[in-house]
């Protein structure tokens, strides 16, 4: 058995300790994958304390069978999306709204307005950003992103090749250029 | 599964470069997922109890939709909840599931009637606690997080909702591998289930009689 299945283990049985110490090990990656979700940064916020709690109350259900890991980005993307739900219903504008009339045809102009990846990635459709999220910062593989969406592998495959499309389109050839600016960077990870 | 395809290695370092969190806030964040685990009966950020209002507007046509249920063979509730109430005589002590438990001193009597759940396949089923145990009735919540799971149909009544009071018992339940708390509160006569996070979506009611 793994250190981590141990702790997991350990975390079931009431473990103070080890839930403690599986959250920290978790807690950089649940909260990427809330703010690339949801991008509004104090919803992402509340996105990711709404993830972690749900994780220590589902804990016991925790059955072994997916991979820790995946279990938990899945408990994180299920938050980040209702997070996103409950924006809408609030009516209440977030940072992609700045930018939702902007096309991919019109990329030029927004990088021209210094387009940082947050807000390219807000105008990609919620559904392909979702796959994005998971492929590019959980680390998923496509049979696992296919199991949290409840989508078809291929399904997965069409979402990604065309998110990524539309965010490269956006962004502009990054390979070739400077390091775009970027202003979520913190140092972090 | 290694894929072609991806994107530039930029952007992907872009993608990962989240701002760095405040250790206070991160401290904060866990401390409060710890306290689900201390007290099962905290609860989540956004649950609102005692406003009154909305809450009396939910229990009230739960209540009524309960009683027309109760009058007829027509379903009661909203489309996508069912709640009966339908006594029927078990000859033992015997039932089905895992048992929920209560908050406080766990056990919880409805007018003088002590009564017990159990949850199990996406039902969860009310007991008289004296023998012969019978079954009163039985809330089925499988629609209600199919919905939530496939992400369609998605309630929209706003989150921000209320409970008449503190629930009785809560648990949780998975389908597809996603997680969902439920809330169970007491009604003037028997119990109604919730969504934790959309509390003012009844999912249905059983009348003790």
């Amino acid at each position: 058995m793994t250190t981590d299945a141990l702790l997991v283990k350990r975390a079931q049985r009431g473990d103070r300790n080890a839930v403690d110490a599986l959250l920290r090990e978790n807690y950089d990656l649940v909260r990427a994958v809330c703010h690339r979700i949801v991008i509004n940064s104090a919803d992402a916020e509340d996105a990711t304390q709404i993830a972690l709690m749900a994780i220590v109350r589902a804990l016991p259900s925790f059955d072994g069978r997916a991979k820790f890991s995946t279990w938990v980005y899945r408990i994180a993307t299920n938050a980040a999306l209702d997070e996103l739900r409950r924006i809408r219903r609030r009516d209440i504008p977030n940072d992609e709204m700045k930018f939702e009339n902007i096309s991919v045809g019109d990329a030029t102009n927004a990088v021209d307005a210094q387009m940082d990846v947050s807000t390219a990635l807000a105008q990609v459709p919620e559904e392909f950003r979702v796959a994005l999220v998971l492929r590019h910062i959980a680390d998923l593989e496509y049979e696992e992103i296919a199991v949290i969406l409840d989508i078809p592998v291929g399904t997965v495959r069409s979402r990604l090749s065309r998110g990524r499309a539309q965010l490269t389109a956006l962004l502009g050839n990054q390979g070739d250029s400077t390091q775009r600016q970027n202003n979520d960077t913190g140092g972090q990870q | 599964m290694s894929e072609d395809n991806e994107l530039s290695p930029e952007i992907e370092a872009s993608l990962r470069d989240i701002a760095a969190v405040d250790p206070t806030l991160r401290d904060q964040h866990i401390a409060a997922a710890l306290a689900e685990m201390a007290s099962p009966a905290a609860s989540s950020g956004r649950l609102r109890f005692l406003s009154v209002a909305a809450a009396v507007v939910v229990l009230v046509a739960g209540g009524i939709a309960v009683a027309q249920n109760s009058e007829g063979d027509s379903p009661a509730i909203a489309a996508d909840t069912t709640a009966t109430s339908v006594p029927k005589a078990s000859g033992e002590c015997t039932r089905s599931g895992v048992a929920v438990d209560f908050e406080g001193d766990g056990s919880v009597s409805l007018g003088g009637t002590v009564i017990e759940l159990f949850r199990g396949n996406g039902v969860l089923d009310l007991y008289l606690a004296s023998a012969p145990c019978t079954k009163v009735g039985t809330i089925d919540y499988r629609a209600a997080i199919d919905v939530r799971t496939k992400g369609t149909g998605v309630p929209t009544e706003p989150i921000e909702c209320s409970l008449l009071s503190e629930p009785i018992a809560r648990f949780t339940d998975q389908s597809n591998g996603m997680a969902y708390s439920f809330a169970i509160v007491s009604t003037t006569d028997g119990v109604s289930l919730y969504l934790e996070d959309r509390c003012n979506k009844l999912l249905g009611s059983i009348s003790v009689p």
